[in-house]
């Protein structure tokens, strides 16, 4: 049997081979479930994991699971020892020498990356949020001969950190190096030392304790931690929180964090004090109710385990980690997760360095962008759900086949149909939504990436176009989240401009960031090829099938035809997507 | 002790509140969801709870406030004030940049002696809007740095808006600020 591994007082660790693994069944309660456990094996030391999601309410949209582990597992040990680090290496120096050489790929590239901070800002500056913790995954080959027990020694001493663990699940193996202490329960007394701040590299000790942005981060997670343990409070002690202290330094082998404590007597037992205080506020966000949705709405895969807790329960006390700088292995494939946090002042680059920093002990391989490629498609959707489908089916599966993936109609129907009943389900009467579906290019297509927003209603009379020249990177008919060059493009135009219009290298024009173009000229309607260089929209297909486009009550026949810049004077200029429909533009 | 009511906007400081509070009144919270269906009268004082998102996000809010008699002792904070002001006939605008976790010491603008109690105080700032109360308010004090409205007043009504969180551990002088609250609105 493998060991159980878990950090447990000061530098001590719990370290088992004789226990009993129950998982929480999918249809049990997690408070239920930790009852049962708690009344059944109370005097019994346990050792705990809780997935992120345990006891959050609200059902999350499927995602792409890259592992899958039980929401709580519980080792029961029939017997333990409590050892110290050296004790550690010498049981674990039995096994072999590690000398595998791991090169880990990541699942969300740059450029993601970034366009997510970008869109996590944006909703900071509304006011949805004022901080949110992102994470992405990244992962990595190993061979047959791969021992997990081996790699846990190994990055046991490339990476400092007081809440390490090993633990040996039914179908996987998890290996936590986690810094942070999520919750102390000792003696009716109640901590948490949420951790916010790292030093990124270049920069010193003295920068991160100076920094105002470091010092906002910590004190917001500080505030909310305090909100949720002031949650605990109960009638015997009907106490308080306190912050113990603020900002401490915690100098770890490969970065520098700060750190607070807050702590509150409670009598309140361990499912119900995880009930009221799960997710932890330092892995989701601030207010955490908006940050757990908009997690949801950009994260690619599933959390699963990660980010949410490690730890011991014996009795009325407890020790958990968050489960942060984690591993996870399964069938041949290692994976490791990191994130950073968002607020107002953060930097897509100081954000993405960051992310690197946390990496910095596994040997990353950064320039693996095909991976995260998708075939995106944006709708239009409602109560009465969503518009031009048929189209909408079409154009993806033509896409998927582009990249040789052979899917049916009616199997793409019947995922485009669940995503809309989801959808529905969710949204508001009476408001319009843009729903942004990212599709894997790969023959498994039951988990594509979902994100729905409100859809915020243009008024102006003219979408003013900014005409820019498209440039030497490869145009394409496919729709993707590839918008690097679109988003480059963007942050050149002016700020009197709605949208940018491109033109080939043959001066002709052939569409905006989000529009296609229409045009008429002596009362026939016409739209660039795709030849041109512009994408197969939805809108742009319907019509072109029809054979005719309806503007202002008026129907014209449309066909397709080049447009030079030459002769942007003599037409009249319209937009239109499947989304927000035609609306007329205007060149400056 | 005097029974308090804080509604609550899916906020995640709003038992932070609550502890404040329950050094002087027992206090009930109860969601914006259920604002509909609430018994007002039984609560000498009402604290409309900060929240994410804009005060147009919360029209219910608006409605209960307007519902409300003039004598009703109500404080509104952060995205709580918001929502008096655009109820009273005020605006709000974007702030940028925002003040997220960030603190500011205030200038007053009023000679009123309950308020002489917080000269020193540092307030905790969490907002990317601010407000433009209409002449139904007087404006109380502002902060030192940025000359923005942080405590504000109904001239006819029983009300009090802060923008600033009172709650925070940032906050300095939270039990004068209490004191403060219960003398400006005769609780």
């Amino acid at each position: 049997m493998k060991p159980v591994i878990c950090f447990y007082k000061k530098k001590l660790l719990i370290y088992s081979t004789e226990y009993e693994l129950i998982d929480c069944p999918e249809t049990t309660g997690s408070v239920d479930f930790l009852n049962i456990i708690n009344k059944k094996y109370f005097n019994q030391m346990k050792i705990l994991k809780i997935n992120y999601d345990a006891f959050l309410k609200e059902n999350n949209f499927p995602k792409e699971k890259l592992f899958n582990t039980s929401k709580i597992s519980v080792f029961i040990l029939k017997k333990y020892q409590i050892i110290n680090e050296n004790k550690l290496i010498t049981f674990l120096n039995r096994k072999k020498i590690f000398n595998e050489d791991i090169k880990f790929h990541l699942h969300t590239s740059e450029n993601d990356f970034k366009t997510n901070i970008n869109s996590i800002l944006d909703d900071i500056r509304q006011g949805r949020f004022y901080q949110i913790n992102y994470t992405a995954t990244l992962s990595a080959e190993t061979s047959e001969k791969f021992d997990t027990l081996s790699y846990f020694a190994e990055m046991s001493k490339k990476i400092g950190c007081q809440y390490k663990s090993f633990l040996p699940l039914s179908n996987s193996d998890i290996l936590c190096f986690s810094p942070e202490l999520f919750l102390e329960k000792s003696n009716d007394v109640v901590k948490s030392q949420p951790i916010k701040g790292t030093l990124i590299r270049g920069h010193s000790i003295e920068d991160l304790a100076n920094s105002t942005k470091e010092h906002s981060e910590l004190s917001m997670i500080v505030d909310l931690l305090r909100n949720d343990l002031n949650r605990l409070q109960c009638s015997k002690y009907k106490d308080h929180t306190r912050v113990n202290f603020h900002r401490k330094i915690m100098d770890l082998k490969y970065t520098t964090h700060t750190y607070s404590e807050v702590e509150i007597k409670s009598s309140k037992i361990l499912p119900d004090i995880l009930n009221e205080t799960f997710p932890g506020g330092s892995i989701s966000g601030c207010p955490k109710i908006e940050s757990l949705k908009k997690i949801n709405e950009i994260e690619f895969h599933d959390r699963d385990y990660y980010t949410g807790s490690i730890g011991w329960w014996k009795q009325d006390h407890f020790k958990l980690n968050i489960s942060i700088r984690s591993f996870l292995h399964n069938q041949k494939k290692l994976y490791y997760s990191t994130g950073c946090g968002v607020v107002f002042d953060s930097t897509p680059e100081n954000e993405w360095n960051e992310f690197l920093t946390k990496s910095s002990f596994v040997n990353v391989i950064q320039n693996s962008n095909t991976n995260s490629l998708k075939i995106r498609d944006t709708l239009f959707c409602n109560k009465n759900g969503f518009t031009y489908l048929k189209q909408h089916i079409l154009r993806t599966q033509n896409s998927l086949r582009h990249y040789k993936i052979e899917i049916t109609f009616e199997e793409l129907e019947k995922i485009y149909h669940q995503i809309e009943k989801t959808i529905v389900s969710k949204i508001l009467p009476k408001a319009a939504y843009i729903i942004k579906i990212d599709f894997p290019i790969q023959n498994d297509l039951k988990n594509p990436h979902v994100e729905y927003d409100i859809l915020k209603e243009q008024n102006q009379e003219n979408i003013i176009l900014e005409l820019l020249h498209w440039g030497d990177s490869p145009m394409t008919s496919i729709k993707t989240n590839n918008r690097q060059y679109w988003n480059y493009l963007l942050s050149q135009k002016q700020s009197t401009a709605d949208d940018i219009l491109v033109y080939n290298s043959k001066h002709n024009v052939t569409e905006t960031s989000i529009y296609s173009l229409f045009y008429l000229l002596n009362n026939q309607a016409y739209t660039p090829p795709l030849e041109d260089g512009c994408l197969n929209g939805v809108l742009r297909s319907y019509y072109l099938q029809q054979g005719y486009i309806t503007i202002n009550n008026t129907n014209y026949p449309l066909s397709e035809r080049s447009l030079p810049i030459s002769d942007l004077n003599h037409v009249e200029l319209y937009v239109g997507n499947s989304v927000r429909g035609i609306k007329k533009a205007k060149v400056i | 002790m005097l029974k308090a009511l804080i509604i609550d906007h899916f906020d995640s400081f709003t038992w932070n509140i609550k502890s404040w509070l329950e050094r002087r009144f027992n206090v009930d919270v109860v969601s914006y969801n259920d604002i509909d269906i609430l018994n007002a009268s039984q609560y000498q004082f009402i604290v409309i709870s900060p929240g994410p998102k804009s005060p147009f996000d919360f029209p219910k809010t608006s409605i209960f406030l307007q519902n409300c008699p003039p004598h009703q002792a109500i404080l509104g904070i952060c995205l709580g004030m918001q929502i008096m002001t655009i109820t009273e006939g005020g605006s709000t605008e974007t702030y940028s940049p925002p003040y997220h976790g960030k603190t500011s010491s205030l200038i007053f603008l009023t000679k009123s002696e309950n308020i002489r109690i917080l000269k020193d105080i540092k307030v905790a700032r969490y907002h990317s809007i601010k407000c433009q109360p209409s002449n139904q308010f007087e404006i109380l004090a502002q902060t030192n740095d940025d000359a923005v409205d942080m405590i504000i007043r109904h001239k006819y009504k029983n009300w009090l808006g802060f923008q600033f969180h009172p709650e925070s551990f940032l906050t300095t002088q939270s039990e004068d600020l209490l004191q403060f609250i219960i003398k400006e609105l005769n609780l």
